[in-house]
């Protein structure tokens, strides 16, 4: 499993386990784990206790005990959809304390569910968008992304005036914006409301959540990156190393859905900054935006501004064919 | 559909401590929401007017504010005096002469950019404060435009997209 990072003692493989604990290995699969981890920790506590006091030497103080202690625990959990209340603030407190034992800095990791009668809509006004990119900047610093590959939730491509293929916009400018002649179209991951990701994920670990934000579990990630596969906007992006953000820089603000460190080998998005959008605030990218041409709201609300865009605006999504009914707007002024 | 009430608790409320705001006079059918404009006088560091401003000095004198360069329009079309009131120096004016305060200069502007006004009131122009949920604060048009000289400069982006180094083996 990625991330598990237990180097001594070497954990027990399955087949050393007691007779009785093999039994109920071979019980429904959705207990399997529960059973794992409970004779693992049964052993851990009884017979294992000598066999760890030997091997303890190696570990140098209480800390990098708690650490190995924390981080097998975490192994063993469940998706956090099954999880009950009690799981889930048990495992936000694991990950705050191993956060804290490994960078020295104290996060606040939420799990704030989907507030009632929600449903987050996206516009981008293609008239106002000046090419600026303050919106990468704030949301790479606002949701922890690797510095070390230099990746990016958003994109802006800069296109020809009339024209509208994507596949001759240049995402890579560097130059005085904006350029005469050309807009500039920002895509990111648009929250589908029928999100081909979620249908081709093996082991469920990407979902839409009530308020129409897909997320992913990032403990349940196995990393096959079908889901970059189906996705027909190219908003997935995947950790091929572990991802690399000076402590000093690491927004404390974290959601367990959204911007908390994530690891190798594990899929991640924009989640329209679930950290921040559940608790009213904007998205980082729309509160950036010098220019206002990111417009951000409850389509659930008759009074909001994204209501009056799409009420008042012609308004366009990309590949409406496909039939993934994003819930992201472009318009014009 | 009406929103649920599970939805009041969430606020804009406690990020807009401190913004000095003031609600914006719905005029336009197709907007019933009230909203709030930031204030605009707390901006101005030589407000009130009048102190200087006392008796007979002309609209056109420039001396007091030699670092206004006035590039709106052309000077065939606006002088200082199109949006600055003559008579009370505290507050703007309508084309027609009737005094406009400095917090609702939306209202000046809005007498020839009506679609932006519009738009504006709707929500698709100009930046919001606070956040998604309500209340509904929005930045006045001079915080973004200079009412003297409109245009907006280009400049450089804020980030650069460095392509991934290739590996030489």
């Amino acid at each position: 499993m990625f991330g598990f990072k237990l180097e001594k003692p070497q954990p027990e493989s399955p087949a050393e386990l007691p007779p009785a604990s093999q039994e109920e290995l071979s019980a429904s699969g959705s207990q399997r784990r529960w059973a794992l981890g409970t004779a693992v920790k049964g052993m851990l506590g009884a017979t294992g206790a000598a066999t760890l006091a030997g091997a303890c030497t190696t570990l140098a103080d209480s800390k990098s005990r708690e650490q190995a202690k924390l981080e097998w625990e975490e192994h063993f959990k469940g998706n956090f959809r099954l999880m009950t209340k009690k799981e889930k603030q048990e495992t936000l407190n694991r990950l705050t304390r191993l956060h804290r034992i490994k960078h020295r800095q104290q996060v606040r990791i939420s799990g704030t569910p989907a507030p009632p009668g929600v449903l987050y809509g996206y516009a981008f006004n293609l008239s106002k968008c000046r090419g600026y990119l303050d919106c990468i900047k704030a949301c790479i610093a606002e949701n922890n992304q690797d510095r070390k590959s230099g990746m990016a939730y958003i994109k802006v491509f800069e296109l020809e005036k009339g024209s509208m293929n994507l596949e001759s916009g240049n995402a890579d400018f560097f130059h005085k914006v904006p350029v005469s002649g050309n807009f500039y179209l920002g895509t990111q991951c648009f929250q589908c409301e029928n999100p081909p990701c979620v249908k081709v994920c093996p082991v469920q670990a990407t979902w839409k959540e009530p308020d129409g934000i897909v997320v992913i579990d990032y403990d349940w990630c196995i990393g096959c990156r079908y889901c970059a596969a189906a996705c027909p906007y190219f908003a997935r992006r995947f950790n091929w190393h572990d991802p690399e953000v000076p402590t000093a820089e690491i927004n404390p603000v974290q959601h367990y859905l959204g911007n908390r460190m994530r690891k190798q080998g594990v899929m991640e998005k924009c989640t329209f900054c679930i950290q921040r959008t559940r608790e009213g605030r904007l998205p980082a990218c729309a509160e950036a935006c010098p220019t206002g041409a990111r417009v951000f709201g409850n389509l659930l609300d008759p009074d909001s501004e994204i209501r009056w865009v799409l009420a008042n605006k012609k308004v366009f999504r990309l590949k409406e064919d496909l039939g993934t009914e994003p819930k992201f707007w472009y318009f014009m002024d | 559909m009406a929103v649920t009430p599970a939805l009041d608790l969430i606020s804009s409320e406690a990020r807009l401590r401190g913004v000095r705001r003031v609600p914006v006079a719905g005029t336009e059918k197709d907007t019933d929401g009230v909203f709030f404009v930031t204030a605009r006088k707390p901006e101005l560091w030589q407000y009130p007017c009048s102190e200087c401003h006392g008796g007979e000095s002309s609209p056109e004198g420039v001396r007091g504010h030699a670092s206004i360069r006035l590039d709106h329009a052309g000077e065939q079309t606006m002088t200082c005096a199109t949006c600055h009131s003559t008579e009370g120096r505290n507050s703007l004016s309508s084309l027609q002469g009737h005094e406009i305060g400095f917090d609702q200069s939306h209202e000046v502007c809005a007498q020839c950019h009506m679609q932006q006004e519009r738009d504006w009131r709707g929500g698709s122009h100009g930046k919001r404060l606070g956040g998604w949920a309500d209340p509904r604060v929005v930045l006045g048009c001079p915080a973004c435009h200079d009412p003297h000289r409109p245009r907006l400069e280009p400049r450089w982006p804020s980030y650069a997209n460095r392509p991934l180094p290739t590996p030489l083996h």
